[in-house]
């Protein structure tokens, strides 16, 4: 197979959660293959400093900072950027059961911005015939509800289903890629045992959304893992402390 | 939050304690109660472990340049590793560095440390223009030299509050390539010699063969040479797991030493600058070779009047037959360090040799510690794990400044042991 040399091509990536860990290791990545980003997100000092830090690596970098992005200012960010591929990397971790204020708060960051920015996309890939790819963050968490995180987790399987749902509406134009980390070393999974480095996940992201790839786990042994888990019969599972 | 045992570098001592995480400075004002801010872990003993009681906070997130000039800026959690990536196709490389890549610029601040030019450059605190810092009781504060605080905090082994961003000087270079003359000598007075011939070399260190009472051992030296830039690559190799706790013993390291002495005592050439300065980073996680025992590294400052001491210190070493895999031996130039609590000597000599943790060990070290209080030396803080109060406090007469002006929620396993004893 075709090794990609991403050195050659030149990409432009608008990040929607830049700030985050997983965002922050996305656009880093991509300023190390001299690539283009638009850094989405809420807090302009967060922002800038990243900007400036990706400015020392290489490609150019424009900090895109509202405090809520609706769909329509979403549209507006891409129209303006003409990225290549937008990633979406919001996502809020509380462990279950969670309060009703954390629940709102998982909706809003796991749900509704994806929502946003997924429809936001579409539209500009439909009207426009832009060939905007589309990524989307996940997690393992949604392949299997576990006691620990099931609300967060119904939140990631809710993406999947979205995710099929806008591949098969863009199949003819674009690919939708689903990217599924397990535990990451990000404030979100920090007291994890075994995560693994935001950088890690970054490129395997890239690497399965330059290659189309509508569904990839990271690190890769994750695939494994889960397809035990969904074939492990639930009274089982259920039995454990996973 | 979780609890887990924490190890530094030397695994040893073993430490419970609680892990915390900033991935910005923002964060910083959200953890409550004792801390210690903490970056990679690469110190020996306890200095980067927080007590019990408190929270290991890990800024290695917080690792940001803001710009790629000969005075950089940049924030404490960026590892020298990833900065000299980015700053090698620039022709600039930090000032100072330290003889592995993976430590960050808040722990070459906090611990000061000396690289092999110090008698050109003096050590890392010289070369630092600002440090801002986030403290519990004042929030962020920016310090330059001049100010009690920036003072305090060079050498002040993360205490005075958390190292979010420095300015620190960078030196252009003509290539990735030193040219190098290794000379080997058979005794101290040989070694002395050949320090005070060194003038017109940039970077000078020995390798020691510390079985040999006399202080035989390869002189090492190298300049900047033209050439092209090539990258440094991560280790390919890593050791997996903790070898058998006595596969360094007095036997292998007389191999090795031997086999050492014979392969590089006379070689001259070009070398790319990451064998030269971080030999041991080629191989990760080499530690392991220690065993789960875990080992120690004893590293000593000896005043140029009383030099004669480490010869002392050499016979005392060969007497136990305690094997040490790595012994590096240093002289520092008459740049006089900024910090309080800095480890170099203007003029001195250094000796660091790493010591398994056997049944002798502590014993060893404990007469290789009164040797040096009896030269007017100093144990450096970064590697010690072992020292006594009493001690501690004659060699850093400057520690109860530090106390008044450190931050109040700040501590660390190594500050307990040394300020408040059980």
């Amino acid at each position: 197979m075709e090794q990609i040399n991403q050195t050659q091509i030149k990409e432009t990536y608008a990040i929607v959660g830049a700030s985050g860990g997983i965002g922050k290791a996305i656009a880093q990545t991509c300023a190390n293959h001299q690539w283009n980003t638009i850094l989405i997100g809420r807090n302009p000092q967060r922002l800038q400093a990243l900007k400036n830090h990706l400015e020392t690596l290489g490609g150019s970098h424009i900090a895109w900072n509202n405090p809520w992005f609706s769909q329509e200012e979403a549209k507006t960010c891409l129209l303006q950027t003409n990225p290549s591929t937008l990633v979406i990397t919001t996502g809020i971790l509380h462990p279950s059961p969670a309060l009703p204020h954390q629940r709102k708060e998982m909706i809003e960051a796991n749900i509704e911005i994806f929502w946003n920015w997924g429809e936001a996309a579409a539209e500009i890939i439909e009207e426009e015939n832009k060939p905007l790819k589309i990524a989307i963050i996940g997690s393992v968490a949604g392949d299997w509800g576990k006691k620990s995180n099931y609300i967060y987790g119904s939140t990631k399987g809710l993406e999947e289903i979205y995710t099929q749902g806008l591949q098969h509406r863009l199949h003819k134009k674009t690919t939708v890629t689903l990217i599924k980390p397990g535990p990451t070393k990000t404030r979100m999974a920090r007291n994890l045992p075994n995560a693994a480095n935001p950088i890690t996940v970054a490129k395997d992201s890239i690497k399965a959304i330059q290659k189309g790839k509508r569904v990839a786990y990271s690190p890769k042994y994750w695939r494994i893992i889960m397809t035990i888990i969904k074939f492990t019969p639930k009274p089982l599972l259920e039995k454990t402390n996973l | 939050m979780n609890t887990q045992t924490i190890y530094s570098w030397g695994n040893w001592p073993r430490i419970e304690q609680t892990e915390g995480f900033c991935e910005w400075p923002d964060e910083l004002r959200k953890v409550e109660g004792e801390r210690l801010y903490v970056g990679l872990r690469r110190s020996y003993g306890d200095v980067c472990l927080a007590p019990s009681s408190s929270t290991a906070v890990n800024c290695t997130p917080m690792a940001l340049l803001q710009n790629l000039n000969q005075t950089l800026e940049l924030e404490g959690g960026v590892s020298l590793n990833d900065l000299i990536q980015i700053t090698i196709g620039k022709k600039l490389f930090p000032k100072v560095v330290p003889g592995t890549k993976y430590i960050t610029i808040g722990g070459a601040i906090a611990n000061d440390i000396h690289g092999k030019n110090h008698s050109k450059v003096g050590t890392f605190g010289n070369n630092v223009e600002e440090i801002t810092l986030y403290r519990t009781d004042s929030g962020v504060i920016t310090t330059k030299p001049g100010d009690p605080l920036f003072h305090a905090t060079l050498g002040g082994i993360g205490l005075t509050g958390c190292i979010i961003k420095a300015k620190i000087k960078m030196t252009p270079i003509p290539s990735s390539w030193l040219t190098f003359q290794n000379t080997g000598f058979q005794t101290l007075e040989e070694f002395h010699k050949l320090s005070e011939q060194s003038q017109d070399w940039e970077h000078t260190v020995a390798w020691l063969d510390c079985t040999n009472p006399k202080g035989k051992g390869i002189f090492m030296r190298g300049n900047w040479t033209e050439g092209n830039i090539t990258p440094h690559k991560n280790p390919k190799i890593s050791i997996p797991i903790f070898f058998p706790n006595h596969t360094l013993n007095n036997l292998s390291v007389c191999l090795f030493n031997s086999f050492y002495w014979i392969i590089n005592k006379n070689k001259t050439g070009t070398q790319h600058y990451n064998p030269f300065f971080f030999p041991l980073d080629f191989i990760g996680q080499w530690n392991r070779i220690y065993g789960r025992r875990g080992f120690t590294q004893f590293q000593c400052a000896i005043p140029k009047n009383n030099r004669n001491a480490i010869e002392d210190l050499l016979k005392e070493i060969s007497k136990s037959k305690l094997a040490s895999f790595l012994a590096v031996l240093k002289t520092f130039g008459n740049i006089k360090p900024q910090g309080w609590l800095s480890f170099s000597i203007p003029e001195g000599t250094t000796l660091a040799l790493d010591f398994p943790m056997e049944n002798k060990t502590l014993e060893v070290i404990k007469r290789l510690e009164e040797i040096t209080l009896k030269a007017k030396g100093k144990i450096y803080l970064a590697k010690d794990a072992t020292m006594s109060p009493k001690t501690f406090q004659t060699m850093y007469p400057n520690w109860e400044d530090l106390e008044k002006i450190k931050d109040p929620l700040i501590t660390s396993a190594l500050w307990n042991r040394l300020t408040k004893p059980k």
